[in-house]
């Protein structure tokens, strides 16, 4: 097999280059991934053009008017309805307040659909975006970069959402929602780590982004969404198989943990905290070596 | 900035060979049902072969070579955009690349938030960009059109704001594919007219072309290839005579005359 790897650049330094002129070298070489602080340093510096591009995304979906805005947050709230009569019919309620009911569905869907849109976006940003990548010599991770900020525009209002309904059901609202905040980068980590793998991956596999959605269908079952992680505790008891199954999914100490602080207003469980840090490391070193090792080969097989 | 007689960009030995599946689209799909039958086929196509050469800042090179005669892939290696099978490439200054025109803009934003987006996907800051703002937009003159969505734009129009975004963006080089084609006669001797002077201002451009007149206009130094090989260099006259006598003739006689 032809090694294509290539590039290490620095800036002039060595004998005879010229003061401030930047000075490339292209060659292939053996070493698997690229230098990784003049990578992240060149990210750095053109974060503002994934930024603009996640806006363009939005725009080009017709999200930044007001309607494309009420969708983005109606879209959830119907799902989310389907889904309480669903639990409710078959379960029937805990709660003799239905909005109380509703916002254990709504928090838990709406942080699972943060995740969906990162892994979801990200994974067609590389094979969506052949033209850049065939004309434009920049770090490829700006492309799920961009669709990472996209899925935050897309969050962040039904967070809003999510508080008038919190607030209306009565539920408190105390000190310990301070932890949301690791919880939530925790979640970014983790759902970025992906990102650059299905990116990745849709290079190699351009089916990839057809055959995602009906995992990530699959996904939204296993995790602590249309129920909370004390109710399934309780309901597979003496399943120890789907009891494992339940708790080896990432998004289980991730939306648990959250879940955790919004709903019951406490710390999250300590052990479930450690435990999505550790996934989202794993996550994000998995992905990131995946992606980087392979970004060099994009423009070969875009 | 980089003066003349200093080096701008030396390519050694350089060769690029794609690989191409020959299924057309690779899937999870394909894969698997290869994976059944052990067999994987690609097809190596050797696009520059062992090619050298070297530039200093001041030049304008003009590359010349027919239809597939490697002439993108060798420019997307300089801007390092495709890693090199074999060689090496050294690049001295900030490139900026015309290889496709409207790389990063977005059909559905206005041409002046394309302008910032294009200039911040060559690697600008936002405030350098909006400080040349005026001057690509008088450059691109397309009148009120810079705050319509680009959708609305004619290809003309949209070649128009894509060079002048390539060229306001003080590359020390330059690399442009095809792209004087840019629309109409006007525009076209405005763009030539634009190019000779980031020549007088001590920059290097690299500039492929099938269009014979604008290299013999512009050109210092010409490279012809063909068929991934570097067939000649040196003076564009010379190199377009060359060039031109061997399109004429074909390329079997002039085989046997190098025999
Ligand atoms: N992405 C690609 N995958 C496989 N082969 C390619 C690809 N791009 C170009 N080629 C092949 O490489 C050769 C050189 O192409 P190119 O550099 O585009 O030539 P030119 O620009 O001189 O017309 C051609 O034979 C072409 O078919
Ligand atoms: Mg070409």
């Amino acid at each position: 097999m032809v090694v294509l790897d290539a590039e290490a650049s620095q800036v002039a330094g060595r004998a005879g280059a010229v003061e401030g002129v930047p000075v490339h070298v292209y060659e292939p070489y053996a070493a698997h991934l690229p230098p990784l602080r003049t990578y992240l340093r060149e990210v750095g510096e053109r974060r503002r053009f994934a930024y603009r591009m996640a806006h363009a995304t939005l725009k080009g979906r017709n999200y930044e008017t007001v309607f494309g805005q009420l969708w983005l947050v109606i879209n959830p709230l119907l799902l989310a309805a389907v889904y309480f009569m669903l639990v409710t019919v078959l379960a029937g309620s805990q709660h003799r307040n239905p909005l109380m009911g509703f916002t254990v569905i709504l928090s838990g869907l709406f942080s699972y659909y943060y995740t969906r849109n990162i892994i979801q976006l990200s994974s067609t940003s590389i094979t969506g975006g052949g033209k850049m990548i065939m004309n434009m010599a920049f770090p490829k991770a700006l492309l799920p970069l961009s669709s990472l900020f996209s899925s935050f525009m897309m969050y962040w209002p039904t967070l809003v959402v999510y508080a008038v309904a919190h607030l209306a059901a009565g539920r408190a609202v105390g000190l310990a929602f301070a932890w949301l905040v690791p919880i939530f980068v925790v979640q970014t980590v983790f759902s970025f780590g992906c990102g650059l793998l299905f990116a990745a991956m849709a290079v190699y596999f351009r089916d990839t982004s057809s055959l995602l959605p009906y995992a990530l269908r699959i996904w939204i079952y296993l995790s602590p969404v249309l129920f909370t992680v004390s109710q399934a505790k309780l309901k597979l008891a003496g399943n120890t198989w789907l009891l494992w199954i339940f708790k080896v999914n990432p998004l289980y100490p991730i939306i648990g943990s959250w879940n955790q602080v919004i709903l019951e207003d406490r710390a999250p469980d300590a052990v479930l905290m450690l435990y999505g840090t550790a996934w989202a490391l794993v996550s994000l070193v998995g992905g990131a070596w995946f992606f980087l090792s392979r970004e060099r080969e994009f423009a070969y097989r875009i | 900035m980089p003066t003349a007689s200093e080096l701008a960009v030396k390519v050694e030995h350089l060769s690029i060979t794609y690989r191409a599946s020959v299924e057309k689209v690779p899937t999870l799909k394909s894969a698997i049902k290869r994976a059944g039958r052990r067999e994987r086929m690609v097809k190596e196509i050797a696009a520059v072969r062992d090619v050298s050469w070297r530039i200093d800042h001041g030049t304008v090179l003009g590359v010349v070579g027919a239809n597939g005669a490697g002439k993108s892939t060798m420019l997307r290696a300089i801007a390092g955009i495709l890693p090199p099978t074999r060689g090496r490439i050294e690049v001295h200054g900030r490139v900026s690349t015309l290889l496709a025109l409207g790389v990063g803009f977005n059909s559905q934003l206005t041409g002046r938030e394309n302008v910032i987006l294009g200039g911040l996907a060559q690697g600008k800051a936002e405030a350098e960009v909006e400080e040349k703002y005026e001057e690509i937009a008088a450059f691109a003159d397309i009148g009120e059109f810079m705050d319509m969505p680009m959708k609305s734009y004619s290809s003309g129009m949209y070649q128009r704001l894509a060079f002048s975004v390539g060229v306001h963006m003080d590359p020390d080089i330059l690399l442009v594919d095809e792209a004087l084609s840019a629309g109409d006669a006007a525009f076209k001797r405005k763009a030539a007219r634009k190019m000779d002077e980031l020549c007088r201002a001590a920059r290097t451009i690299i500039l492929v072309s099938h269009g014979m007149a604008s290299v013999r206009e512009m050109a210092n130094h010409c490279l012809w290839l063909h068929k991934g090989k570097l067939m000649d260099q040196g003076e564009p006259e010379a190199i377009i005579a060359a060039y031109m006598r061997f399109l004429e003739v074909g390329e079997d006689a002039f085989a046997m005359e190098d025999v």
